[in-house]
């Protein structure tokens, strides 16, 4: 998946001169976190979070001061030199950059026009879509030895029944030889599924019986 | 107190027509066993049937998109693509296509139709169609069983036709998604389900943070419990989330959904409650729609995937606890109807109206789950139990 499929193409953009005060405000009665800040010509020059506007805010102990300090402009306290994706990027590529970097929000710059953001709620629910958890299906897990081909194998298993794969995914299991495999099933009935992914020597790590139902 | 004639049973045999296979696990023969227990009882009589009707299709679309209708209807009549499957979830594994499915599916709707007129227009105080209950049905989608949403098409009519403030019960073992997502946003629909996690089971939705949205917030409350959840941890939770929601939101009726696949033996899930749990659920729905909305009490089926040993006591207990005939369960289930069964059952059927002890291996965490589950009540229950914040107060 790349950053133009996931990425939010309406945001909110300031001038540079906007004080922090009008930007606190914005950020509140727009409900978002972060602020694309421009030029004249519409070009970002920085981006602002909440976080920078809470932190040049002042504290109550000298009211002049404070007075005084919401009153700057915010390009006193923006981040100027930001970190843009490309909207060809792929997305694991920037939730890695996110990640390192600690930042909530990434603009998508194309040519010199910054045309979208992604924020760290877009990388969530597409990860929620990745794992197949925003459609209607059962869940199964299965520890499978850690050797080429065994996704493919159980898959194959899976494919002669009339049951739609929603997702997959694959997780190191304790054991260093073992992997486990997930897989999201459009039904409410995999127990065919189960019985026959088992038949075939894998072991099931869900579903268990009750008296199995222990966390090691 | 309601006496017989307050309350009535809605059925007929059209409703067994909703049949996907011989092997198919949603099996209607429920129906029919647990009339003829009641029957065998003397605990329903001629008299206190109505037949169901079917739903007409501008009845179906109070809820359902037009172009779902229209697929379902080919299908009925023997026109299938390929393309149905993932466009509308039906000739799937789950929702297999057979002649008049949608004659059917209307059938079982219809039912839960007749069951409120007949407590809004026919004066009765209760009225129980286990037919329906089919609530994982979406507005442009077939799922987990279910073609049409009887319950949510019912909350519809309810709020169009009698502008009722409506909260739904859902004690089956799978999220009752498809009645839940239909009124997300309507402040006058309450609904309540408490099942096992999503975790691993379907649907996989139905976590405590779904609470509602916009207008509608804090008028869905979830409750999904730890796998392998017991009688007494389910039945904590039980009373306190719909005591305190139903005295804060006052409905007008109570419609509960009685899927009785949340039991030990049920082949589908994975908690550990005993019939236990079915003495409990319709008494305390009886009581609250006493309390709250003069006796007016709409009950459906639901999931139930154990009909031998499990639907159909538990669903005969609903209809004895609706008509005040408790009483009948200090004696053993009947003979006549033990041996008529027994013969076409796989397994062998229970006697009493509880089950024996230790049915089911002890739990090694069984303190670990009830800690869970408690944490769980008390997070489903924090905007009611945040003054400021109540979901219902006019100025939320
Ligand atoms: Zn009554
Ligand atoms: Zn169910």
């Amino acid at each position: 998946m790349i950053v133009r499929q996931l990425m939010k193409t309406d945001f909110n953009k300031v001038h540079q001169s906007t004080t922090i005060a009008e930007a606190i405000a914005l950020l509140e009665a727009a409900r978002v976190r972060h602020l694309i800040v421009t030029d004249e010509k519409e070009n970002m020059v920085g981006i602002v979070s909440d976080r920078d506007l809470r932190d040049a805010s002042p504290s109550t102990l000298n009211n002049k001061e404070s007075a005084y300090s919401m009153e700057k402009p915010l390009s006193s306290v923006m981040t100027h030199d930001v970190i843009t994706a490309h909207p060809d990027d792929l997305v694991e590529e920037i939730a890695t950059l996110m990640t390192q970097q600690r930042i909530g929000c990434v603009p998508v710059q194309l040519h010199d026009e910054i045309i979208g953001v992604v924020r760290d709620k877009d990388i969530l629910r597409m990860l929620v879509k990745l794992m197949g958890a925003d459609q209607p299906t059962s869940r199964i897990e299965v520890q499978v030895p850690n050797v080429s081909g065994m996704l493919a194998e159980v898959s194959a298993i899976i494919q002669n029944f009339e049951i739609n794969v929603q997702s997959v995914f694959m997780y190191p299991a304790k054991r260093n030889d073992k992997k486990m495999l997930v897989f999201r099933l459009q039904t409410m009935d995999p127990r065919k599924v189960i019985d026959e992914v088992r038949d075939h020597g894998y072991e099931i790590h869900w579903p268990i019986g009750p008296e199995m139902n222990r966390y090691e | 107190m309601s006496k017989g004639k307050d309350a009535v049973f809605i059925y007929s045999d059209e409703q067994q027509s909703y049949k996907f296979s011989n092997d198919h696990p949603f099996n209607q023969d429920r129906l029919k066993m647990t009339r003829e227990l009641l029957h065998t009882l003397g605990a329903l009589q001629k008299s206190d049937e109505l037949s169901a009707r079917i739903a007409k299709e501008n009845e179906l679309s109070l809820i359902h998109n037009q172009d779902f209708i229209d697929a379902v209807k080919k299908a009925s009549h023997g026109t299938f693509h390929s393309s149905m499957q993932t466009t509308f979830g039906i000739g799937t594994d789950d929702t297999p296509i057979f002649p008049g499915m949608h004659e059917a599916a209307s059938w079982l709707v219809g039912g839960t139709l007749k069951a409120v007129e007949a407590v809004f227009e026919e004066g009765y105080l209760h009225a129980l169609n286990l037919g329906g209950g089919l609530h994982h049905g979406f507005r442009g989608r077939a799922s987990g069983f279910c073609i049409y949403n009887d319950s949510s098409i019912a909350i519809q009519y309810l709020r169009k036709y009698y502008d009722a403030k409506v909260m739904y019960i859902d004690t089956d073992a799978h999220h009752g998604d498809g009645v839940q997502w239909a009124f997300y946003n309507d402040p006058n629909v309450c609904t309540v389900s408490l099942h096992e996690s999503g975790r691993f089971l379907f649907p996989g939705t139905g976590y405590v943070n779904e609470r509602g949205h916009s207008e509608g917030y804090g008028t869905a409350v979830n409750v999904p419990f730890e796998a392998f959840t017991e009688d007494q941890s389910w039945l904590d939770a039980y009373y306190t989330v719909i005591k305190e929601v139903a005295a804060q939101f006052k409905p007008d009726v109570i419609l509960s959904q009685n899927g009785v696949d949340a039991h030990y033996y049920d082949p589908l899930t994975h908690l550990c409650t005993t019939m236990n749990i079915y003495h409990h659920i319709p008494t305390l729905a009886h009581e609250l729609a006493h309390k709250y909305c003069n006796g007016r009490w709409i009950a459906v089926g639901g999931g139930g995937y154990d009909i031998w040993r499990v639907v159909p006591r538990a669903w005969s207990i609903i209809w004895l606890e609706m008509t005040d005939q408790r009483h009948l369960l200090n004696q053993s289930l009947p003979t006549e109807w033990l041996d008529r069964w027994q013969q076409a059952a796989p397994v062998t059927l229970p006697k009493q109206w509880y089950d024996e002890e230790n049915i089911y291996p002890s739990i090694p965490r069984k303190r670990e789950i009830e800690e869970k589950n408690n944490r769980t009540v008390e997070k489903a229950l924090r905007p009611f139990r945040d003054k400021k914040k109540r979901p219902f107060s006019p100025n939320y």
